[in-house]
């Protein structure tokens, strides 16, 4: 394959990823008759948080909570009745000037968008700490998936830790799916919960789910040790033991109080950051978000970027959770239908206007969940100086810390000295690190000036993709 | 490293080799799941320190669970889905 202009589709609204915001926006859209090209990496739609089974693999019966599947079938009601190109398993590589973008199939390896919409959802926070690149050390996102799209679940003992709901659901989860859970570690104290439980009185549906868990690990006998955290995990080829400590409420381990236990699987969660390589890649003009170790595209309330014509919608814009996601990819299917010709203003504001009163409803939400996965400064005292922060380029703690001692003080910087986030993941597994040991040297104000940059390829991609069909063997076959 | 959970239903079983080794793995498999059910833990070695890495987070963005094909190319285990008669090669 070779990418030239000639073979680039001109489409008029592109949306990338086929989550809950990406597929409310493309419905949207499509209903009024826009023309509408999803790209998605996966087989099927839905994203990580509606992953389903893949066939043939078939779930007898209910082996999972249905979350969220109520809303995932009446979007997928929704979506028999509009026409959407749909591109399954194309894995978008770059974005580039005049919204091109760089996909890896054969048949639509450029794309240029009128209207993109980016919505390109979230991951786990990374929370470096020793041995944490180790085989069986994974995050629950990881063993979520095992469980949904593929029916397994890890065998041996299995320890969860880290703090948020996640925990909770997973280990349920898990143990009603025969697995042996042994405990969960819950950084935040007990007492913490129970005034955020307070506030989760807003939503009777979702504390009556969160005492369904607890009450489910009760009955099976699961230890929740609240301020709690894993101090470092160890093994030689793949995870035996991991020690643990008790945490003060900076999430700081207390050393004297650390515990050995064997354990074959650790699942981690401290919480979600958004996704924005395609923000970055496509230029938009981000805000850096410190206490939560993210960044998010700038936009207006219609969620559009700073960079005319792209939109953004969902967890890359702040953690929110599918509600909100929903709303907000119909807000921007809706500004894209009206700036394409479809709908007057007067229809669009009108609409919009509905659907941001919702979204004001929903805001508590955003707000609970930055309360409960707000960086504390603790975390940072688990590195020890062999600590690999980045996983990629094998670059530990000690070596930033020389850096930054010896005066580099951003994280381009840092990436350009010793190739930081310059590996496969694109430093999606140690930025948010990197914005932790920063905020120890800078004032709060440079520190939300903080960025980085991100370049294709957002994936890896083979190169043979970039060339021409072998022109050397071709040379080689004349000799 | 994973267990398959009874309750779900499988096509044929097809054959895939690991490492020389034949293990069996079954449509709508990806290769991360093939290889975790045979009691493996490590997916790869890192470069510099040649270190044990392996499946981390699962949705195809850490790529420690990168293996080797035939061909020589490298995939995420986690995204790729096994079919009859592969050949992947974990170390690197």
């Amino acid at each position: 394959m070779f990418y030239n202009r000639d073979q680039m589709e001109n489409r008029d609204f592109v949306i990338i990823g086929t989550g809950p915001a990406g597929i409310s926006a493309a419905i949207t859209a499509a209903k009024s008759g826009i023309e509408v090209t999803v790209l998605g990496e996966d087989p099927r739609i839905g994203g990580q948080i509606f992953r389903q089974i893949i066939p043939p693999l078939q779930a007898q019966r209910h082996y999972i909570e249905t979350q969220n599947q109520i809303l995932f079938r009446r979007l997928n009601k929704e979506l028999e009745k509009v026409h959407i190109h749909f591109l399954s398993n194309t894995v978008v590589w770059g974005i580039f000037e005049d919204k091109i973008i760089a996909t890896d199939s054969k048949d639509h390896p450029l794309i240029k968008a009128k209207k993109l919409l980016i919505a390109e959802g979230a991951y786990e926070t990374p929370v470096a700490f020793p041995g944490w690149t180790l085989p069986g050390v994974m995050t629950l996102g990881g063993i979520q998936i095992l469980l949904k799209s593929q029916g397994v679940i890890p065998q041996g003992k299995i320890l969860i830790a880290g703090t948020g709901p996640l925990l909770y659901f997973t280990a349920a989860q898990l143990v009603k799916n025969g697995a042996n859970v042994i405990g969960v570690l819950e950084a935040s104290p007990l007492s913490q919960w129970m005034k955020w439980i307070f506030q989760l009185m807003r939503s009777p549906k979702l504390l009556w789910k969160g005492i369904q868990y607890l009450l489910i690990l009760k009955k099976h006998r699961v230890p929740v040790y609240y301020s709690h955290v894993v101090v470092k995990a160890q093994g030689e080829e793949h995870l035996e033991k991991i020690v643990f400590a008790k945490a003060d409420k900076h999430w700081k381990p207390l050393r004297r109080t650390e515990k050995t236990m064997k354990v074959d699987i650790l699942g981690l969660n401290w919480g979600f950051v958004p996704s924005t390589i395609f923000s970055h890649m496509a230029g938009c003009e981000h805000e850096c978000d410190p206490l939560m170790r993210w960044w998010i595209p700038k936009t207006n309330s219609n969620y559009e970027t700073l960079r005319e014509g792209i939109f953004v919608a969902g967890d890359c814009t702040g953690i929110g959770g599918v509600k909100l996601a929903v709303l907000e990819g119909k807000i921007a299917g809706i500004e894209v239908t009206f700036q394409l010709g479809r709908i007057s203003k007067l229809m669009a504001d009108r609409h919009q206007a509905r659907l941001k009163k919702s979204l004001s409803r929903q805001q508590w939400y955003y707000e609970f969940l930055r309360k409960i996965y707000a960086f504390r400064s603790g975390l940072l005292h688990l590195l020890s100086d062999d600590t690999i922060i980045c996983r990629c380029e094998e670059i530990d703690y000690k070596t930033i810390t020389k850096i930054i001692e010896d005066g580099a003080r951003h994280i381009d910087q840092i990436k350009r000295l010793l190739r930081v986030g310059m590996g496969r993941c694109q430093g999606r597994f140690c930025y948010p690190t990197l914005l932790g040991l920063l905020a120890n040297i800078l004032p709060l104000n440079e520190l939300r000036k903080e960025d980085f940059s991100a370049r294709p390829p957002a994936k890896p991609i083979p190169l043979k993709i970039l060339s021409k069909e072998s022109p050397l063997e071709e040379e080689n076959n004349k000799l | 490293m994973v267990k398959r959970l009874k309750y779900i239903e499988r096509k044929e079983a097809f054959t895939i080799q690991i490492d020389g080794e034949s293990v069996t793995a079954f449509p709508g498999e990806t290769l991360a799941t093939a290889l975790l059910a045979t009691g493996k833990k490590k997916m790869r070695r890192t470069l510099k320190n040649k270190r044990a890495r392996s499946y981390f987070c699962g949705m195809g963005i850490c790529n420690e669970c990168l293996v080797r094909l035939e061909d020589g190319t490298r995939v995420r285990a986690c995204q790729t889905l096994a079919y009859p008669s592969m050949k992947i090669q974990t170390e690197e």
